[in-house]
């Protein structure tokens, strides 16, 4: 494996320094050296780059003669995949001081890049590479100061949503309360405002007080025993959740809901976020109650292809699941049929969330998704037609500016009315002198109804701006052929010869 | 980046500290006092006498001497404090343009904050001149139970004065801090502060240097004055009865009552009893009466026996409140004068079943705990960029919110939102709907306080939100969100779920002025400081001529018959002039005497 050669890095890569290396007589250079003392086993390749003020490149080409000599090993992405052998890599453990420990989380770190790093966008997989880290040194007692802890408060701002209680205290889910309360006298140090009171960086200090906020609000919660169990509960459910998805992924019963889920772009991102919140949490938390340490993602994966061999957990699993499922159904359509009620009532708003709320139970199911599509298109049509109307009023009003404006807008929803595209013809003559859309605008109001005065009466106009006199003939001829009476097109037909 | 200094602004005395070799001092002021008397006082002719000054010039000019401002700071002019103040204050006190409390001293009408400010300016100055260099910043003390106008109002106060106030903090927490400081300790703390004009109790857990208020309490309308007026009421009896002459009625007599119900209530905290003397204090029909009575330590605790249950019942609430039981506590501090009451500290022994802790000196301990807070966010910017920050003192206070915020629901009642005591910065929301059928705005009237009453509550602000789509009552759900920052700024935000629209004010508490008013106050003072340092230089000045004009004198007399005419004239000119100078005060005049003063006197000197 010739590391030297890979120059690009994932800018959530991990650089570790190798244990047991005395480093006071490491043949580096001093500038290699102190790359050196930048990692610290918790700075990203992509923090380095920005914080070592070497520039990207001189980094890079530091960290890989610093690999080359075998001193450091990365540890990441990229790694995974250019390993042959995805587990326990025997760097491993030896090169993580800090998290020795925690060697199942190494397990489920790379199980994370395996399940996921074909992607190579900003997305799921690297997101959850991402916090996976930040929960690593969040699990520390004592936070870094400095650069670091800017780093880690930035991450953890934006992965806010993503950390449970736990998380965000660095305490495991079964911790006592006093250990919860000490590791929240530790954060306090390292998350109150008042440590960043002269801090010039405004940004960054709204976003200190937004963690505070939500560390203050987990505290609350933890303290109090009632309000803790119900907490954990709702891990717990998230539990059994994760627990479907492994028995789906391997029974190939394509219930669709988390692969969907997961997979699904933009619309849904909140539930999305809130299904994979505790996963990393549970998965901890189930090894513990089977006492089965080892028990992670694939060795689950072969026991279940035997297929008799499933075991009575798992079957219980799967019972309960379908189950569960059966509910979930049933939910999710009388979301639907309130969905629909409220629609034809043109409660719009009432209609989404119900139908948000069918998809959280039911997600991906098609007739929800095209249900979805259909309000969304039946809402945008209402708008416009809003739009055309309040256009017309200031239309009429003389205001007309406004007009021109509502009509675009009408335009944009998608609006298809002959008569929005002869007035927004008319208007952006009048105000921007732009016949060549007007142009466009009158003739597809002619291809809907051609025989509309009005409609050939504009496009003749929009010609003449042009400057194609033929053109523009040829329109108020057809004018005066439905109205052979029409004075206007008279006059221009006659100026137009004269010209 | 100077020093931020700690401010007790207290309502009978104020005190200022600040940490130098990461140790809090008490400055003392020009008189040697620690502490410096509440109390702003006009002389005829506008000048402005603060502290001992004007303490000591109240009986001969009651009207245009200020105390006990604290009391009245941030309230509206018809709250029930005002009312009383109203009665029992020798100087004028009128409602200002805003519901707010105004002072009419000697035809000049002066704010709240204005008043403040004069105070907070005397402990700048007295801060500035222990360290020999401008003072910017400043860390200020409230007592716990003052609701968001009263804490404004503060910081007006301080921003006249010329004081960026960075923080205001609660008294009892400051004590705290001042006791914690420098300590490794995991104590669970009491602070019973029984000040001049108010008594707060907090509970405080100090744990790994983060000081954790769980929980304060207190009353506004309590403190030391109280247990003044009931011996003044005790006097006044008496005397009543024996002569049958009110002194209440008589504000001079009242002024002197007042004084030697101080001093007899500090006289009966060391002796068994004391003898009250007050000669011809009023005129009867036979001549003038005096007052002579014997108080004893009994009697005064008989009489103010209630005074002190009432904050032991707020302390049985702030306990419950924490829910923790008196057990829990692991130290007492006693702070404010009014605890050197042998009966407060028996009581509250009483109380907690363990001893107040001795050694800590209540008038000080707050300034103190208010510099080590100035300490701690000064030092914040330092801790970022420097690496080697391992021995700094890790020290950081967790403070909590005073008072539950909410807002006012239909019927008049009050929904809370955020729960007093939760710790700040925090933030909550409550989903609530309409009452009527196709409402389409509603008003959101941001209230503070603990009644389940609207009305009896603090009005913060308010504001309206509009654009709800018309529909059934109780259909549309509106988002109240609030949210308070590190520095205790509450911003209320409203949302109608169902159609986006959003309103949102930072509740910028009112203290009686709008901004324009408060930039006038702020110019005005800064005029004041120029004016009264150019009086300080012209006197200067003026002194140093005057020893040169002394000295040339003295030297001419010496020599009168030797001298050639000529000079000696010149030198009874320069004399006779510098002199008039003086007088007028005519800067231009002395300058140039100052200069030539010299030549002559060793020309006097050499003969010639």
């Amino acid at each position: 494996m010739n590391e030297a050669e890979k120059k690009s890095f994932a800018p959530d890569d991990l650089p570790l320094v190798c244990e047991g290396l005395d480093l006071m007589s490491l043949n580096v250079t001093p500038e290699e050296g102190f790359l050196l003392s930048r990692l610290d086993g918790t700075t990203s390749v992509g923090v380095l780059f920005r914080s070592t003020g070497l520039g990207e490149e001189k980094t890079a080409t530091l960290l890989a003669s610093l690999m080359a000599k075998n001193i450091v090993i990365m540890k990441g992405v990229t790694y995974c995949q250019d390993r042959p052998g995805p587990e326990n890599g025997d760097g491993h453990e030896a090169a993580s001081p800090e998290a020795g420990e925690d060697t199942d989380e190494f397990d489920d770190d790379e199980a994370a890049g395996e399940e996921e790093g074909e992607d190579n966008g900003l997305s799921e997989g690297e997101n959850s590479q991402v916090l996976r880290k930040l929960k690593m040194a969040l699990r520390k007692k004592q936070l870094p100061k400095g650069p670091e802890l800017l780093a880690i408060v930035e991450q953890t701002f934006v992965n806010l949503e993503n950390l449970s209680y736990y998380d965000l205290l660095g305490v495991p889910v079964a911790s006592e309360f006093k250990e919860i309360k000490k590791s929240y006298l530790r954060r306090t140090k390292s998350f109150h405002p008042d440590r960043f009171y002269r801090n010039a960086d405004k940004q960054l200090v709204k976003h200190v007080q937004e963690i505070f906020k939500q560390l203050n609000k987990g505290y609350k919660v933890l303290a109090d025993a009632e309000k803790r169990g119900e907490y954990d509960k709702s891990l717990d459910e998230e539990e059994m959740w994760l627990k479907h998805e492994l028995a789906d992924e391997e029974e190939t019963i394509t219930t669709s809901r988390t692969r969907s889920v997961k997979g699904d772009s933009s619309p849904w991102k909140r539930i999305r976020v809130s299904r994979q919140k505790p996963i990393e949490e549970k998965t901890r938390k189930k090894k513990k109650k089977e006492e089965k340490p080892k028990v992670e993602g694939p060795k689950l994966k072969l026991g279940l292809k035997d297929g008799k061999s499933a075991s009575p957990l798992l079957k219980k699993i799967h019972e309960m699941k379908e189950k569960e499922q059966k509910t979930y159904d049933e939910q999710a359509e009388r979301f639907y049929r309130g969905a629909m009620v409220e629609k034809d009532s043109g409660n719009i708003n009432a209609a989404r969330n119900n139908l948000k709320l069918a998809l959280q139970y039911s997600p991906g199911n098609k007739k929800y998704l095209g249900a979805v599509e259909e309000l969304e298109h039946f809402e945008s049509s209402r708008r416009a037609e809003t739009s055309f109307k309040s256009g017309m009023k200031a239309h009429d009003a003389g205001d007309l500016k406004q007009a021109l404006k509502d009509y675009r807008e009408a335009i944009r929803l998608g609006y298809e009315n002959s008569l929005l595209y002869n007035k927004m013809a008319e208007l952006i003559m009048e105000l921007e002198g732009n016949y060549e859309l007007a142009r466009s605008l009158s003739l597809k109001a002619i291809e809907k109804q051609p025989e509309a005065v009005d409609f050939r009466m504009t496009l003749a106009r929009a010609y003449k701006g042009l400057g194609q006199k033929a053109a523009a003939m040829v329109q108020f001829n057809k004018v005066l052929e439905i109205q052979p009476k029409n004075k206007l097109a008279i006059k221009e037909l006659k100026a137009l010869k004269r010209g | 980046m100077g020093k931020v200094i700690g401010i007790d602004l207290g309502t009978t005395n104020s005190c200022v500290s600040v940490v130098e070799n990461g140790q809090p001092k008490v400055i003392p002021n020009k008189g040697g006092y620690k502490i410096t008397p509440s109390m702003v006082a006009f002389e005829e002719g506008g000048r402005r006498l603060v502290g001992h000054l004007a303490k000591r010039q109240m009986v001969t000019n009651p009207k245009n001497t200020i105390y006990g401002t604290k009391r009245l700071i941030g309230r509206k002019f018809d709250s029930p404090e005002v009312k009383k103040a109203l009665a029992s204050y020798p100087y004028q006190i009128i409602e200002g343009p805003h519901y707010d409390v105004r002072l009419l001293v000697q035809g000049n009408e002066f704010s709240l904050p204005e008043i403040g400010a004069m105070v907070l300016q005397e402990m700048r100055t007295v801060a500035e001149e222990y360290l020999g260099e401008p003072v910017q910043e400043a860390v200020v003390t409230v007592p716990a139970y003052f609701n968001d106008n009263q804490r404004q109002a503060t910081k007006d106060a301080g921003r006249i004065a010329g004081l960026d106030v960075l923080r205001i903090i609660n008294e009892p927490t400051a004590a705290a801090l001042s006791y914690g400081y420098g300590k490794n300790i995991d104590q669970t703390v009491a602070i019973y502060d029984l000040g001049g004009g108010t008594f707060d109790v907090s509970v405080l857990e100090i744990s790994e240097g983060v000081f954790e208020v769980l929980s304060t309490a207190g009353d506004t309308y309590l403190g030391g004055d109280d247990f003044d007026d009931r011996i003044i009421d005790h006097l006044a009896e008496s005397f009543q009865r024996n002569t049958g002459v009110n002194l209440r009625r008589d504000k001079m007599a009242l002024q002197r009552l007042k004084d030697v119900a101080e001093k007899t209530k500090m006289e009966l905290s060391e002796v068994a009893q004391s003898e009250v003397n007050l000669p011809f204090v009023a005129m009867g029909e036979d001549g003038p009466l005096h007052l002579n009575l014997v108080v004893t330590r009994e009697k005064l605790e008989e009489i103010t026996m209630d005074l002190v249950e009432r904050t032991l019942s707020i302390c049985d609430k702030t306990l419950e409140a924490g829910s923790l039981k008196p057990e829990d506590i692991d130290e007492v501090i006693l702070v404010g004068g009014q605890t050197r009451m042998p009966l407060v500290a028996a009581k509250v022994e009483e109380f907690f079943g363990r001893a107040p802790r001795k050694g800590v000196h209540p008038d000080e301990v707050v300034a103190m705990g208010a510099s080590i807070q100035g300490m701690v966010l000064a030092q914040a910017a330092e801790a970022e960029e420097g690496e080697d920050d391992e021995d700094r003192d890790e020290l950081l206070l967790l403070d909590v919110t005073p008072m539950s915020l909410g807002i006012a629901t239909f019927g008049g009642f009050f929904t809370r939102i955020i729960e007093r005591n939760t710790t700040i910065p925090t933030h909550a929301s409550h989903i609530f709907t309409t009452a009527a059928d196709n409402q389409t705005s509603v008003k959101i009237l941001v209230l503070q306080g603990e009644s389940d009453r609207a009305a009896e509550n603090e009005l913060l602000g308010e504001f309206m939100l509009t654009g709800i789509r018309p529909a059934k009552r109780g259909e549309p759900e509106i988002e109240v969100t609030f949210d308070i920052d590190a520095d205790g700024i509450v911003s209320v935000s409203a949302k109608d779920l169902d159609t986006g629209q959003e309103q949102s004010i930072t509740v910028t508490a009112s203290s009686g002025l709008t901004e324009q008013e408060i930039q006038w106050m702020v110019d005005a003072s800064k005029n004041y400081e120029v004016e009264l340092k150019s009086r300080e230089e012209i006197e200067k000045a003026c002194q140093k001529l005057e020893g040169m004009v002394l000295k040339l004198e003295k030297e001419l007399h010496g020599k009168k018959d030797d001298l050639p005419r000529e000079l000696a004239s010149a030198a009874k000119k320069a004399i006779e002039s510098s002199r008039r100078a003086i007088e007028f005060g005519d800067m231009a005049e002395v300058r140039r005497f100052t200069d030539d003063i010299p030549s002559l006197i060793e020309r006097v000197q050499s003969g010639g």
